[in-house]
């Protein structure tokens, strides 16, 4: 399997990064929980990535271009 | 005044107080003094402002002697959450240790609006820290302590805006202004066992209220009726400047639709929740059938609760950047808002950019379900009020999803909850009617004519000894 559609690989590489930025401020037990919620982020995009999407489905909020009056 | 003006609804004392069988300042003065006297029982109340209120009211008591009466809310006190900007050195605490001395300039657009009707502010409520964006999973999660239901002072009230719900629910003000961005408004209304507006998202400025969410934060009110809510939303409602996502339709409250109702339920609604709630559920549909035409609706397979969760993580952990990369974090109640926001920064910009793209397709068939329709209705929460040393979401066993609110606040849809019974406990559940994009007088109306059949909303819970 590909790492980019391999759960456990995406899992191991985010919790890397997790350790890499926030490492000096976790106890063992707080990684283990960070662990369990990569988990859930890892399914959570899972079902995302699950549904087809075609080229015109665009995002909701749209971008309006600003401009100060006058 | 003949009567106490305890649990009257907005509408009753409006004519008491334009009638002049009581003065503002009069009201003011009772309800402070029970915001005082009774809202550390229910640890509801984060600052109580009583020299703005007896301001207000004293200047209220002069227009409407003078025969400038300006409508329902003139000289009625409310309180709001404490993550609406407030002027005045009143401090906007956002419920959160770091932030319990912070101060803003100006009011938030709603606190203006309400001021401009007339209304007092009598109370800063308390709410769960950071509007619940840090994760928690527990009640203990507020600097001012777990928000606690009138109902049982071991029970929770629900969150975020905790404070917002017990203080109505007790007859500590007579409404107040809650904002919800997944479940903050209409929650706290059922364990409170109270009526809660979820309004169309852009129907409310969101201008000077804290942001944890920008494409789902939406301000609403909680008060003891259904009818109560169409009238405090009309004075908050409207386009405003300082929000580019506020709707330009004003609202305006029609309190006389009346009509044969057409209602749906998703299949299986009730799924994994507790058996009390299902109860009240199934006879308040029997309750309904008789004002409305019911029929089941079977939404189409895809990921809600994934979507909107997505969203909400994704902008809560850019709205709070600063906190967490700071490591404030850490001065947070829950333990579990000390790590959890670390994982949202593993999600990644384009699974934040297809839930988006996944959102416009979740409202298109959403829409289209509703079809013929006035509204959904369902459990407003899978449980009754869980006890506060407890996580909240173990008590089913987390198999109830809820996808009411997740399509709900993913597609910005109105919806209302008001009391439809209690559990053998005693607690209060509630049943939610979630409207039309913009059409927040037929959920109110709904939810009116199943107030006018029942009397869940009459009930109140018992006074504590001070």
């Amino acid at each position: 399997m590909n790492g980019a559609n391999d759960p456990d690989a995406e899992k191991e590489y985010l919790c890397r990064l997790i350790q890499y930025r926030y490492g000096d401020r976790l106890s063992a037990q707080a990684f283990e929980e960070v662990k369990k919620g990569i988990d859930g982020v890892i399914k959570t995009v899972t079902a995302l990535r699950a549904v087809p999407l075609k080229n015109s489905d665009e995002p909701m909020p749209r971008f309006i271009p600003y401009r100060e009056e006058g | 005044m003949t009567h106490s003006p305890l649990f009257v609804p907005i509408r009753e004392l409006a004519g008491w107080i334009r009638s002049r069988q009581i003065s503002p300042v009069a009201l003011a003065e009772i309800f402070l003094e029970r915001l005082e006297g009774l809202g550390p029982n229910y640890n509801a109340v984060v600052t109580l402002t009583r020299d703005r209120a007896l301001d207000e009211a004293r200047s209220a008591e002069q227009e409407i002697l003078s025969g400038r009466y300006k409508g329902p809310l003139h000289g009625i006190p409310y309180g709001a959450k404490d993550l609406f900007a407030t002027s005045g050195g009143i401090p906007t605490t956002w419920g959160a240790a770091p932030f319990r001395g912070q101060t803003f300039e100006a009011d938030a657009t709603v606190i203006c609006r309400l001021k401009d009707a007339g209304a007092l502010l009598s109370a800063k409520l308390a709410m769960v820290e950071l509007a619940g964006g840090m994760g928690y999973c527990q009640p203990n999660a507020s600097f001012t302590g777990p928000g606690i239901t009138p109902w049982d002072l071991n029970r929770w009230s629900g969150g975020s805006s905790s404070g917002s719900g017990s203080a109505v629910s007790a007859g500590l003000v007579p409404f107040a202004i809650g904002s919800e961005t997944w479940g903050s408004i209409l929650g706290p209304a059922s364990h409170c066992g109270v009526a809660g507006l979820r309004p169309t998202y852009g129907r409310v400025s969101r201008h000077g209220a804290m942001a944890l969410c920008w494409t789902l934060d939406k301000v609403g009110p909680l008060c003891l009726t259904a009818d109560d809510c169409g009238l405090v939303l009309e004075s908050i409602s409207g386009a405003d400047p300082m929000d580019p996502t506020t709707c330009r339709r004003r609202f305006r409250y029609k309190p006389g639709l009346k009509r044969r109702f057409k209602l749906g339920v998703i299949r299986n609604v009730c799924e994994g929740m507790e058996d009390a709630v299902c109860a009240n559920f199934n006879a308040a549909v029997k309750v309904l059938e008789t004002v409305a035409k019911i029929q089941t609706v079977t939404l189409p397979d895809l990921p809600y609760e994934e979507i909107t969760r997505t969203i909400l993580f994704a902008e809560a952990s850019s709205a709070f950047e600063d906190i967490i990369e700071s490591g404030k974090t850490e001065e947070l109640t829950a333990p579990e808002d000390h790590y959890h926001p670390l994982v949202r920064s593993a999600i990644l910009a384009k699974d934040y950019i297809r839930a988006q793209r996944l959102r416009y397709l979740m409202a298109r068939e959403v829409a289209r379900a509703m079809e013929g329709l006035d509204a959904l209705v369902a459990p407003t929460r899978p449980t009754s009020a869980t006890p506060l040393d407890k996580p909240f979401r173990s008590i089913t066993g987390g198999d109830a999803k809820d996808i009411m609110g997740a399509v709900g606040n993913g597609a910005g849809l109105p919806a209302i909850s008001v009391p439809n019974g209690f559990t053998q406990n005693g607690l209060p559940t509630g049943i939610q009617f979630m409207g039309k994009a913009y059409d927040e007088n037929t959920v109110i109306a709904a939810a009116h004519a199943y107030q006018s059949l029942t009397g869940w909303h009459l009930r109140h819970p018992p006074e504590p000894a001070r």
